[in-house]
C-alpha cells in the first residue's frame, strides 16, 4: 500500500499564541524571546518581515524592527495550546507523532472512508485547530516524511500542499539541496563546490560516489534525491519499564563476576530512571543460561525506586535465590511499575536511602560531567551476599 | 470418643477458632482443630498457629470421653452444610472423625491428638479484671493504624504504652500515619505495665473478635505471653519482641494552623473524592483560604473531582495532600461530631482530633509531588 503522511507545522506558533491572548497585537510584529540566551524564540509573521528570525539575538532583532512588541518566552502556555492541538490530531489516526511543540507527523494511510479525500481531511483539521485553538497551520501530505514536511513549508502561513506520487520527480527538479533533511551547512559546502543546486542534481553522481563522500548518510542522500524516505510514524508513548542486560563474551559461574555486572546495570538503570524523574516499584532480574534457557524472577517493593544500590541489592537477593546449575550466558535487570503521582512522606526518615539518594545525584553529576568511566561505585562490587 | 452436641453451638466455636488455624503452614496439624471431651456437659476446642492460642468451651453431651484433631475448616463447612439440630461426632477404626446428622454421614481424616503443639494458657498466673467494652473500643479505633507487614520503619503491632502520670495509650504506627487512644490506667488496675508492651496484628484482631460478644473479660501477662480470659474462652498471644518506634518525637508540638469541620459532611466529601483516586493516584490536595477548604483529586487516567467545604478560617492560603484512604480511616475511628485538622507545614503530618473524642489522635504524613 502507497503510504500517505501528513506533517502539519504551527504557523508562527508562540507569536500567533500571544496574540490569540493579546488580541491587541493582532497585525503588530511580535518577537518572543529574551529571558534565555538572549536570542529569538519566534517571530510573529509581521516580524518576520523587517528581517527578524529564529535563534538571532534579540538586540539585532530590535535593531532591524524596533517597534517590534518583545515578549518573554510562556513556555507553559505554548505546552497547553500545543497540547489541545494534539488532541484534535489523536482524533485523525492512531498514528500520530510529535516531533515538536507544535509540529507532528500523522500516518492518514487508508483514512479515506473515514475522512473522505484529502482535502477534505485538511479542511477539517484547519478548522478543529481553529475552533479550538484559534491558531491556524500548514499541512502538507506525500508518500514519506522528508516530502509532507517539504510540502508543509510551500505554502506558510495558513495553507496546504498534496504531494501525489507522480509529482515527486517535478518536485524534486527544483528543489533546492538545502532542502533536504540532513544537509547541514558543511554538506551544502561540499556540494557548492561541486556545483549542485537541486535534489536532481545529486542523481548526476553515482551512490558510490556520495557513500564515498559522505560515508552512511551518502546512501540516505542518494535516496531522497529519488524521492525516498522513511515513512514511520511512531506514536510517543511514555515507556512503560527501563533494563539493561549484557551477553558475556564467553559463558561463566562466578558469582563476583554476575555481581559486577550487576553492579553496572543497576547503575545504568538507576540513571535512565534518574534522568526522566521516574521510580519504579517491580524489579526484574532476566537470566539466559548456556543451555539457552531463560529465566525471569521479579520482586515488587513496598516503596518505588530510582535507587541504583536498591536495585542492585533486590537484583541480587533474586540471584541468589536462583539455583545456577549451569554457565550463564546472559544477565539483565530491569526495573518496571512506574509509580505516578505523588510520594507518600514518612513519619521517620530513611537515613540509609537519604544517604544513597545523595550518592546517586552526586555520581550522575560526575558522569554527566566527565563521562561514565571518571568515577566507579568500587565497594558495592564487594558487597558479601547474604 | 463419641458426642452428641447442638449444631449451632458446634458451629459457634468452630467459627471462633478457624482464623487462629494457619491457612498457610507446612505444618499440617497447625490447619487442625483440637477437640477434647472429658467433661460430662461440655467439650473444649482448641487452635494454635504456635504464636496465638485459642481454647473454648462449649456444652455436649458425652457418651465416650476422648480426644480428636481436624480440619477446623473442613469441619466447619461439613457442619454448616447439615439442617439438623443436634449432630454426633464419633471417632473410627482408622483414625477417621464421623460426623453423624440426619441420614448424613461423613468422615474427616484425623491426625493423632498427641502430636498436637502443646498448649500454654499461663493457668497459674495473676489475672486481673479489666473493662471489656473499653478494651474493645481501644483495640477497634487504633487497629487500622497497624501495618500488615512489618519492613524496617514500622513494628505489625499494637503498642500498650503506659504513659505519665496515669495513662495507658493503645499506639498503632505504620510508617506513613499514627493514630493513639489513651484510657486511664485505672482501667486496667492490676495489670501493671511497668513498659510497653507490642501485640500482634492478629492478636489484637482476635481480642476485638472475642470481645464481640463477652462483656466480662480478665487480663495477665506472662514470659512475654498477654493472655486474655473471657468465660469459657481462653486466648494466649506471644507479644512482639521488637523495638516500637520514637513516636512522640515526630508529633509537632506546635501547630499554629487549624480549622474546624463537621464530621459528617467531610467524611461524605472525602468518599467523593475517593471515587477518582486509585492504587496508584491516592492523594487528596487540601487547598485552605479564607473560609474554605477546597478538595481535590483525580488523575489524568480517570478524571478530576473537586469540592469545597465552608469553615471558619482566616490565616493564610495553605495547600497539603494526603492519602484519602488514611484520612478517612481517621475519621472512621473519630467518634465525634466537629473534628479538628491542625498543622504546621507540609513536611510535618497533618493532625486529625475530635473535640468529643479527646482520648484519640492522628496523624497522617502528607504526600508530595
Amino acid at each position: 500500500m502507497v503510504r500517505r503522511i501528513l506533517h502539519i507545522d504551527m504557523d508562527a506558533f508562540y507569536a500567533s499564541v500571544e496574540q490569540v491572548d493579546h488580541p491587541e497585537l493582532v497585525g503588530k510584529p511580535v518577537v518572543i524571546g529574551g529571558s534565555q540566551r538572549g536570542v529569538v524564540a519566534a517571530a510573529s509573521y509581521e516580524a518576520r518581515k523587517f528581517g527578524v528570525r529564529s535563534a538571532m539575538p534579540i538586540f539585532e532583532a530590535r535593531r532591524l524592527c524596533p517597534d517590534g512588541v518583545f515578549l518573554p518566552v510562556r513556555r507553559q502556555r505554548y505546552q497547553e495550546a500545543s497540547h489541545q492541538v494534539m488532541q484534535v490530531l489523536d482524533a485523525v489516526s492512531p498514528l500520530v507523532e510529535q516531533v515538536s511543540i507544535d509540529e507532528a507527523f500523522i500516518d492518514i494511510t487508508g483514512t479515506k472512508s473515514l475522512h473522505g479525500p484529502e482535502t477534505a481531511l485538511i479542511k477539517k483539521i484547519k478548522e478543529a485547530i481553529k475552533h479550538r485553538t484559534c491558531l491556524t497551520c500548514t499541512i502538507g501530505i506525500a508518500p514519506n516524511r522528508f516530502l509532507a514536511k517539504i510540502a508543509s513549508e510551500m505554502n506558510k502561513p495558513d495553507g496546504w500542499t498534496i504531494i501525489n506520487g507522480e509529482d515527486v520527480a517535478a518536485l524534486l527538479q527544483n528543489l533546492p539541496i538545502n532542502k533536504i533533511p540532513g544537509i547541514g551547512p558543511k554538506t551544502a559546502q561540499v556540494m557548492k563546490e561541486l556545483g549542485i543546486r537541486t535534489a536532481v542534481d545529486v542523481l548526476r553522481f553515482s551512490q558510490e560516489f556520495w557513500v564515498k563522500r559522505l560515508g552512511k548518510g551518502g546512501v540516505d542522500l542518494y535516496e531522497r534525491a529519488h524521492g525516498i524516505g522513511p515513512t514511520a510514524v511512531i506514536p510517543h508513548r511514555a515507556p512503560k519499564s527501563c533494563s539493561a542486560e549484557d551477553t558475556f563474551a564467553a559463558d561463566t559461574g562466578d558469582m563476583e563476576k554476575l555481581k559486577k555486572w550487576l553492579v553496572c546495570q543497576a547503575e545504568e538503570v538507576g540513571r535512565d530512571l534518574r534522568k526522566h524523574r521516574v521510580k519504579g516499584k517491580t524489579i526484574t532480574l532476566k537470566v539466559k543460561f548456556a543451555s539457552f534457557k531463560t529465566m525471569t524472577r521479579s520482586t515488587t517493593l513496598p516503596k518505588a525506586t530510582h535507587s541504583t544500590r536498591i536495585i542492585y541489592d533486590t537484583a541480587l537477593k533474586l540471584l541468589l535465590a536462583l539455583k545456577l546449575t549451569e554457565k550463564v550466558r546472559l544477565i539483565g535487570v530491569g526495573v518496571s511499575n512506574f509509580a505516578v503521582g505523588m510520594e507518600q512522606r514518612s513519619l521517620f526518615p530513611n537515613t540509609f536511602l537519604h544517604k544513597q539518594e545523595d550518592l546517586d545525584r552526586a555520581l550522575d553529576r560526575i558522569h554527566n560531567k566527565f563521562g561514565c568511566e571518571a568515577i566507579l561505585r568500587g565497594r558495592i562490587g564487594e558487597i558479601e551476599s547474604d | 470418643m463419641k458426642i452428641q452436641m447442638e449444631t449451632a453451638l458446634l458451629t459457634g466455636v468452630l467459627q471462633k477458632v478457624l482464623s487462629i488455624t494457619e491457612k498457610k503452614t507446612n505444618i499440617p496439624i497447625l490447619s487442625n482443630t483440637l477437640i477434647k471431651a472429658t467433661d460430662h456437659n461440655a467439650i473444649e476446642v482448641s487452635a494454635t498457629d504456635l504464636e496465638i492460642s485459642l481454647r473454648t468451651e462449649v456444652g455436649a453431651q458425652i457418651e465416650s470421653p476422648g480426644t480428636a484433631t481436624v480440619s477446623a475448616r473442613k469441619l466447619l463447612e461439613v457442619v454448616r452444610e447439615l439442617p439438623y439440630e443436634r449432630i454426633i461426632l464419633e471417632d473410627q477404626p482408622g483414625g477417621k472423625l464421623q460426623v453423624h446428622a440426619g441420614r448424613a454421614r461423613f468422615e474427616l481424616q484425623t491426625i493423632p491428638a498427641e502430636d498436637f503443639p502443646y498448649l500454654n494458657f499461663h493457668e497459674g498466673s495473676e489475672f486481673s479484671r479489666c473493662d471489656a467494652s473499653l478494651l474493645r473500643k481501644s483495640l477497634s479505633k487504633t487497629l487500622y493504624g497497624v501495618p500488615t507487614d512489618e519492613d524496617h520503619f514500622s513494628v505489625a503491632g499494637l503498642y500498650w504504652h503506659p504513659v505519665e502520670p496515669d495513662g495507658l495509650r493503645f499506639v498503632s504506627c505504620d510508617g506513613h500515619r499514627l493514630a493513639y487512644f489513651q484510657v486511664p490506667v485505672e482501667s486496667f488496675p492490676d495489670l501493671r505495665l511497668t513498659k510497653g508492651i507490642i501485640v500482634p496484628r492478629k492478636g489484637v484482631q482476635e481480642i476485638i473478635r472475642i470481645l464481640e460478644k463477652e462483656s466480662e473479660a480478665s487480663l495477665s501477662i506472662d514470659e512475654n505471653c498477654l493472655i486474655l480470659k473471657t468465660p469459657g474462652t481462653v486466648l494466649s498471644i506471644q507479644l512482639l519482641d521488637a523495638e516500637f518506634p520514637e513516636y512522640q518525637v515526630i508529633i509537632p508540638e506546635e501547630r499554629p494552623f487549624s480549622l474546624e469541620l463537621d464530621r459528617d459532611a467531610f467524611f461524605s466529601a472525602l468518599k467523593r473524592m475517593a471515587v477518582l483516586t486509585d492504587n496508584r493516584w491516592r492523594h487528596v490536595r487540601f487547598s485552605v483560604k479564607e473560609n474554605v477548604l477546597r478538595l481535590e483529586a483525580g488523575n489524568p487516567e480517570i478524571g478530576n473531582a473537586d469540592d469545597v467545604l465552608d469553615v471558619e478560617y482566616q490565616g493564610e492560603e495553605f495547600t497539603i495532600a494526603f492519602n484519602v484512604r488514611y484520612v478517612m480511616d481517621s475519621m472512621q475511628s473519630i467518634e465525634s461530631e466537629k473534628i479538628r485538622f491542625e498543622w504546621l507545614d507540609t513536611f510535618h503530618g497533618g493532625v486529625f482530633v475530635g473535640q468529643d473524642d479527646p482520648d484519640y489522635f492522628s496523624l497522617v504524613m502528607p504526600m508530595i509531588v
